[in-house]
């Protein structure tokens, strides 16, 4: 069976990494803006991100018959600087047109700091404008139940905002159920330490469901890895869940909300 | 919101597919406490650490009936829960 994955840093990732996701059905990987391990010296240094994953990333990923799509944005990491966040969001609609560019993300918070909350805003406010797509960044571990409800409470009284068209990301079981009843879409992130397991991922969809639930690796440059999409679609299969109700999972799902841009190419089967 | 997929197996099924796996979790953590506990300085500054103390509190989550256990861990581990 093919699958998605819809959120991984392949700038991060070597080629070797394009070639097991493609000797394991993957046929499109999405890679939103984040956080480089250090914080970026100037705005231009953002320019020329926008234009790695926008530009030279695709080219490696067809090399393996691997669809890229980016998200653009200023990470919440690097979102408490007002000023310099502005002149990030200045220059993104540049990137934004462009054709791998599914829409604003991950945008969210870090520290739940007043200034990433106002980059957040300000990021929103542009998706808004340009009708584009939202990913959202929750924060991590200790951080993460207060940012959520921060998050879903700035975007609750916006009438502006359609759930559907937005994903809060790396749900774990005690924000998950917050995010879903107010009508969003919600991805779980695997991680060998700080996230998920691919056990407890499906032990989420079988509390809550398989509608709006995405499953992503999220790999980058720390412990992580593309394979643990796998290991979740093949704990799913130990399990005995149905086939079809594992390819929703791993590969409807992310065509019926990704698809929602008419730029990505994937149709649920 | 929608219902949740049932898990097609038994207790004794899931039972039997993750028992080596939680008794391989269960001791690594027991041998970390003791790891801790055993090493120099094992005092105050450490008993008193919120990490350590929400690490011990966990165990309670573990041993008791709820069927919420990894939600009310994860609260636990929460900054606005504190």
């Amino acid at each position: 069976m093919k699958i998605i994955e819809p959120h991984i840093h392949m700038i991060a990732r070597t080629t070797q990494d394009y070639e097991r996701m493609a000797r394991m059905h993957c046929v499109a990987c999405c890679e939103p803006a984040f956080w480089a391990g250090y914080d970026r010296t100037s705005p231009q240094a953002f320019h020329d991100y926008f234009t790695h994953i926008t530009e030279f990333e695709p080219k490696r990923a067809a090399e393996y018959l691997i669809d890229h799509y980016a998200w653009i944005c200023i990470n919440p990491k690097e979102a408490d600087d007002l000023a310099f966040s502005k002149e990030v969001i200045s220059f993104m609609p540049e990137f934004l047109d462009r054709a791998n560019v599914l829409g604003i993300g991950e945008i969210g918070l870090n520290k739940n700091t007043k200034n990433e909350l106002e980059t957040f805003l300000l990021q929103v406010d542009l998706a808004v404008k340009r009708d584009d797509m939202i990913w959202i960044h929750t924060p991590h571990l200790n951080d993460k139940k207060k940012g959520t409800r921060l998050l879903l409470d700035c975007l609750a009284d916006r009438s502006d905002i359609n759930p559907a068209r937005v994903c809060f990301d790396h749900m774990e079981e005690h924000v998950i159920k917050d995010v879903l009843d107010a009508g969003y879409w919600a991805s779980m992130t695997i991680y060998p330490q700080t996230k998920n397991s691919p056990s407890r991922v499906v032990d989420t969809i079988e509390t809550y469901g398989k509608t709006r639930i995405m499953v992503d690796a999220s790999g980058d440059w720390g412990p992580s890895d593309p394979a643990t999409l796998h290991d979740a679609l093949f704990e799913m299969r130990k399990r005995g869940h149905r086939q079809e109700d594992i390819i929703d999972i791993f590969y409807n799902n992310p065509c019926r909300f990704l698809g929602q841009n008419p730029k990505f190419r994937h149709k649920p089967e | 919101m929608s219902h949740g997929l049932k898990n097609p197996k038994s207790a004794k099924e899931l039972l039997d597919m993750y028992y080596l796996q939680l008794r391989c979790n269960l001791l690594e953590a027991a041998a970390s406490f003791d790891r801790i506990q055993k090493a120099d300085g094992f005092a105050e500054e450490v008993k008193n650490d919120s990490r350590y103390q929400n690490l011990r509190k966990s165990l309670e989550i573990l041993a008791s009936s709820s069927k919420t256990r990894a939600c009310d861990f994860l609260n636990l581990f929460s900054e606005d829960e504190k």
